[in-house]
């Protein structure tokens, strides 16, 4: 073998062995998410009654942080999302001579795939940091060994309530946000055509179905699940210091989006393919 | 002779910092004990402790507690689950998201099983022991770290463990929080079925101890005081 040869062969096996840390290393994160959720279900239903009080004054903040905090964000980007999508539809179904197909379009969509991915993108960058942030904390100072030290599991204790606030929050916040979106798009679209109200409605219902409530049922859970999970795992795996919080932080945020990319992506095939 | 609530078999530890805590430790500590905890330096009682309560996990060797094994994600282990544990660290490891009040009823709706109201006037009976009623309203932020101790202290009170692991607290007392800290352990160093570890730089906690643990260059060796 020539000096060429060898140092290519190995180049090669420096190339293939970094690949295979990176797989082995996604498949270690993905077989631990695996394992905390599978925790989650199986301790979520170990929960007495008498948990149950506690557990859901948890699940109350967590719904009032998550949902009620964000409705403000969620309506502005939702007007907004709604009347920029009419705009840009508008322009295009004006060419053909189409326009009456405008509120069909928007509403498939803002429902089927922007007003899910949108309050995805919200809960990530609200909640979900903040639970990495929270969790990164709590390991640090020494909370969540209380917690254990105490005989309060923390898996019941911190990762079902939020995990439960989570699915509740995603759902209201979808169903808010394509009502919203709609509303905006009727608004901006009745400014400068001549769409009645009641035309608009009667096309919403032609369009909007059980499929449609299927998918936004469907995404809620995978986001609601997905997103807490996926950022208290980030927050819980720092080990001893306070510069690991902005770390994990991002991390969470990085894998959030990228399991609801998948996930939504995946459940718009499942349902629509 | 009784039974052991605690047992290290062939235990070997390394603090987190890296520095060897016990080597190959083999030792009991039967139910009723109290006994003061000596150790060259600080880390090593708070190693020490985070083991027995099965928050470090030992190089070698194996903890129980309560007869059975502890192991890392045990989370259904019976003498934890039951809340028997009382575990005080220095920093007194209260919930930041909760009022001091909170904190102590806290534990006492979930793993005993109180209602709201009862856990809240039994962890404020508590607190009014040591002299933190008046801040029970607060959160630990606003509390001092000895205020936050006690607030630890008054938890395990309320609690009614059978073991407790009382780390000393950053900085120490001042001798009238001493005071209320010896008030509150009183009834419990009485107890002959509540089992007590105290670091030494607690053993104003109550004078004196009878017996002592020393842990030196690895090596755990026990004694009592005439």
């Amino acid at each position: 073998m020539s000096t060429q040869e060898a140092s290519l062969d190995g180049m090669l096996w420096r190339v293939s062995a970094r690949l295979g840390t990176a797989v082995r290393r996604a498949l270690g994160r993905l077989g631990s998410m695996s394992w905390i959720l599978y925790q989650c279900f199986w301790h979520g239903l170990r929960l007495r009654w008498h948990q149950m009080g506690v557990i859901f004054d948890v699940v109350r903040m967590q719904i009032r942080f998550t949902a009620l905090e964000a409705l403000g964000l969620t309506c502005f980007a939702a007007f907004l999302m709604g009347g920029i999508t009419l705009l840009q539809v508008f322009g295009q179904l004006s060419a053909f001579g189409a326009e009456t197909y405008l509120s069909r379009l928007l509403a498939r969509l803002v429902i089927r795939e922007l007003g899910p991915l949108m309050v995805a993108i919200i809960l990530i960058g609200r909640s979900g940091t903040a639970i990495a942030a929270e969790m990164a904390t709590m390991k640090l100072s020494g909370e969540v060994d209380s917690l254990w030290a105490c005989g309060m599991n923390p898996i019941q204790f911190l990762l079902i309530p939020r995990i439960l606030g989570g699915i509740i929050s995603a759902f209201t916040l979808i169903v808010l946000f394509g009502a919203v979106a709609l509303l905006g798009g009727f608004f901006l679209a009745w400014l400068s055509l001549p769409l009645s109200w009641r035309a608009f409605l009667d096309s919403l219902g032609e369009v909007i179905g059980s499929r449609e409530l299927a998918i936004t049922a469907l995404k809620s859970l995978v986001f609601g699940i997905f997103i807490p999970l996926i950022c208290a795992y980030c927050g819980l795996r720092v080990q001893a210091s306070t510069t690991e919080i902005p770390q994990a932080v991002t991390r969470a945020a990085v894998y959030s989006l990228v399991v609801v990319l998948l996930g939504g992506a995946l459940v718009s095939v499942m349902l629509y393919a | 002779m009784p039974s052991p609530i605690l047992e290290l078999e062939g235990v070997t530890l390394h603090s987190p910092e890296g520095n060897l805590v016990l080597e190959d430790t083999h030792w009991r500590l039967p139910v009723g004990t109290k006994c003061l905890v000596r150790t060259s330096f600080p880390h090593e009682s708070s190693a020490f402790f985070r083991l027995c309560a099965g928050l470090l996990n030992p190089q070698l060797g194996e903890v129980r507690l309560g007869g059975e094994p502890l192991s890392p994600y045990h989370f259904t282990h019976a003498f934890l689950s039951r809340g028997a544990l009382a575990w005080v660290p220095s920093g007194g490891g209260l919930l930041v998201n909760q009022n001091l009040l909170a904190n102590v009823a806290l534990p006492l709706r979930f793993v005993r099983g109180m209602s709201k109201g009862q856990a809240g006037d039994r962890a404020m009976d508590w607190l009014a022991q040591v002299g933190l009623d008046k801040l029970s309203e607060r959160r630990p932020h606003s509390l001092t770290p000895q205020e936050r101790w006690l607030g630890a202290l008054a938890r395990s009170a309320a609690f009614g463990a059978e073991l407790w692991l009382v780390d000393a607290p950053q900085g120490g007392l001042s001798p009238a929080l001493q005071q209320r800290a010896q008030a509150l352990m009183a009834p419990f160093l009485e107890d002959p079925f509540v089992t007590m570890l105290v670091a030494e730089d607690g053993r104003w906690l109550a004078q004196p101890l009878p017996t002592w643990l020393k842990i030196e260059a690895g090596h755990l060796t026990g004694g009592s005081t005439p």
